[in-house]
């Protein structure tokens, strides 16, 4: 009778136990989870182990969140290697750029999850994929369009932020709920139909470097050496100035003491000097002497040949 | 006992009822909901039934009276065919587009279209027209700028009130690619040929034109240095010329016909070289005492 009173409730209490422990379920650490009850949001669960929700009326949905996805565009790798093997997709690459110029273009997006909720049930999970694609490619396009092509070719940096933070702004309002970590341009080309033309700008652009360079290395050599010269000319000049008025002093002090000299017996002196010279001067000439007023009657001659026999 | 078992049976009951009598709609679902096939029936203007479930949770159902039309709730996604579509100013574009949307009103998706595939339908036709509509008032430079945004966001308004009726909301149209016709792209390639011809050519002239400013400007300068040093050292002999004939003037200003004397006898010691032939008179002062060695001394010249 006893056993019989309780039973029910040891029934109720073992179903009561089986039930709750159907409840335990583990969250790994890669993953989050989303628990809804009664199908409403009730919370986001990180990693963890015999985690328990009320079975029948809570609902698990568990997701590896740490993984970083990949979406490419223009080409798609076909096996990692390395070396990594490509497959290309020319009819993703071409764009048109805001001055009217095509480009081709190839980009890769990098995203992970952020709000699990968000990614569960933002979008529908079979169109997720089409929708982030989709958002990229018209954001890259979108991007490119208000840049002009010499832009889009040589900086690239910003034009990746830019495209970052807009897919970003786009795939928050649809709800996606995913971090854009990075969008990346790999090759941007001009079509091949042009790439010759465009190589030649650069390399009149390049042109235009190396002529300013020899130029300059041009004005590098010829004011220096103006410059030297220039210091020469002025060397030069200072030397003969000293020269000359050193020579002056020389000379003036000579004269001086032989003016002393002269002053003291100016006669003796002024004999003195002037027989000197004439005995240095004398010796190697020839000489003719001739009465006073010779010269009136024989015509006076170099002997030119004798002259020119002595040299 | 009976009251236990009772008790029980209850609860089990309860149980089973809620299975048939709960529906649950998570976070993914909204519904339609009928009351005898009726959205909105009335007894004495008291509406029995809200026909739009549009957050998750759990409802009533009846079973047998009450039906549910499961929808999506999520946001969905549509992706357009590429048009050719001719801008304003007459040029013949390739576009495409992708539409984002959600079903807004469960009872109004319903009586529109029933499903999804229907709905896609009108959305294609609906935004096309809108896009062609919009498209055809700008011009392609408005696609290729900033003015792309107001573009879109004006194809997405338009859509958004010509599908609000359908129990469609738009989240957003947006264009994907413009792109010339395949048949056009020769034409533009070459325009884009000759406009890069013509920057190199100014590339290369510029680079002309600022490497002859340098060297005439190195030329310029090198020649001012040289006739800045001209000057100078002009200016510097002068000044020892000067400073020479001052230091001359002075001392030999002291007795000028000592001086003549002395320097007319150094003069004749560096003119007169031995290939000279010198006349000399007897009676010149050298030779006084020559022929007259008694003669007393008469002062030299």
């Amino acid at each position: 009778m006893r056993v019989v009173r309780v039973l029910p409730v040891l029934v109720l209490l073992a179903a009561l136990g089986f039930w709750a422990s159907t409840g335990f379920y583990d969250v790994a650490p890669d993953e989050q989870a989303v628990v809804l009850r009664l199908g409403r949001y009730a919370r986001t669960v990180e990693p963890g182990r015999f985690l328990w929700h009320a079975r029948g009326i809570e609902s698990v949905f568990k997701q590896r969140v740490t993984t970083t996805l990949r979406e490419e565009f223009g080409y798609r790798t076909t096996s990692l290697g390395p070396p990594a093997e490509v497959e290309e997709h020319p009819e993703e690459k071409a764009m048109l750029t805001g001055d009217e110029n095509l480009v081709d273009v190839d980009f890769v997006v990098q995203y992970r999850i952020r709000d699990l909720r968000d990614w569960l049930f933002g979008i529908r999970s079979e169109e997720r994929e089409d929708v982030i694609r989709d958002a990229a490619r018209a954001t890259v396009r979108a991007v490119v369009a208000r840049s002009p092509v010499d832009t889009v070719l040589t900086q690239r940096g910003p034009i990746q932020d830019e495209i970052r933070l807009e897919l970003q702004a786009l795939l928050d309002r649809y709800r996606a709920g995913v971090h854009v970590q990075s969008v990346q341009l790999q090759d941007v080309d001009p079509p091949a139909a042009v790439r010759e033309s465009f190589a030649d700008v650069t390399s009149a652009a390049q042109d235009r470097e190396s002529a300013v360079l020899e130029a300059q290395g041009y004005a590098d050599k010829v004011v220096p050496q103006a410059r030297g010269r220039a210091e020469e000319a002025l060397n030069q000049a200072r030397g003969y100035r000293e020269q000359r008025i050193l020579e002056a002093q020389g000379q003036v002090a000579r004269f001086s003491s032989l003016l002393i000299e002269y002053q003291r017996a100016p006669e003796v002196t002024r004999e003195r000097l002037y027989l000197e010279t004439m005995e240095q001067i004398l010796p190697g000439m020839d000489k003719v002497i001739m009465e006073e007023g010779g010269t009136d009657r024989v015509v006076p001659y170099l002997p030119l040949e004798r002259r020119g026999g002595k040299r | 006992m009976s009251r236990w078992v009772s008790l029980l049976l209850v609860v089990l009951t309860l149980a089973v009822a809620s299975l048939f009598c709960v529906v649950i709609l998570d976070e993914r679902e909204q519904a339609f909901r009928t009351l005898l096939n009726e959205p909105d029936p009335r007894i004495l203007g008291v509406s029995l039934n809200r026909a739009n479930l549009t957050e998750p949770g759990w409802y009533f159902r009846v079973p047998f009276l009450h039906e549910f039309y499961r929808y999506d709730r999520r946001n969905l996604h549509y992706h357009s065919a590429p048009h050719s579509l001719n801008t304003v100013d007459r040029t013949l574009v390739d576009v495409d587009y992708y539409v984002i949307w959600r079903i807004a009103n469960p009872q109004r998706f319903f009586e529109s279209n029933r499903g999804e595939a229907a709905a896609l339908q009108r959305i294609d036709e609906l935004s096309y027209s809108e896009l062609r509509e919009t498209v055809n008032q700008h011009t392609l430079p408005d696609l290729l700028s900033d003015r792309r945004g107001e573009v879109e966001r004006e194809i997405t308004a338009s859509a958004a009130k010509a599908l609000e009726p359908l129990g469609v909301e738009v989240v957003d149209v947006r264009i994907g690619s413009t792109l010339y016709p395949v048949a056009n792209v020769g034409r533009v390639y070459e325009r884009m040929r000759t406009e890069r011809s013509r920057f190199a050519l100014k590339f290369r002239a510029e680079g002309e034109q600022q490497a002859r400013g340098i060297r005439s400007k190195a030329d310029g300068d090198s020649q001012v240095i040289l006739a800045e040093a001209e000057r100078e050292s002009l200016r510097l002999r002068g000044e020892g010329d000067a400073e020479a004939a001052r230091t001359y003037a002075d001392v030999y200003g002291a007795d000028p016909e000592f001086y003549s004397f002395v320097r007319s006898l150094e003069a004749y010691r560096k003119s007169l070289d031995p290939a000279t032939t010198l006349v000399l008179s007897p009676k010149s002062s050298f030779l006084k005492y020559l022929f007259d060695p008694d003669k007393p001394a008469k002062p030299l010249p």
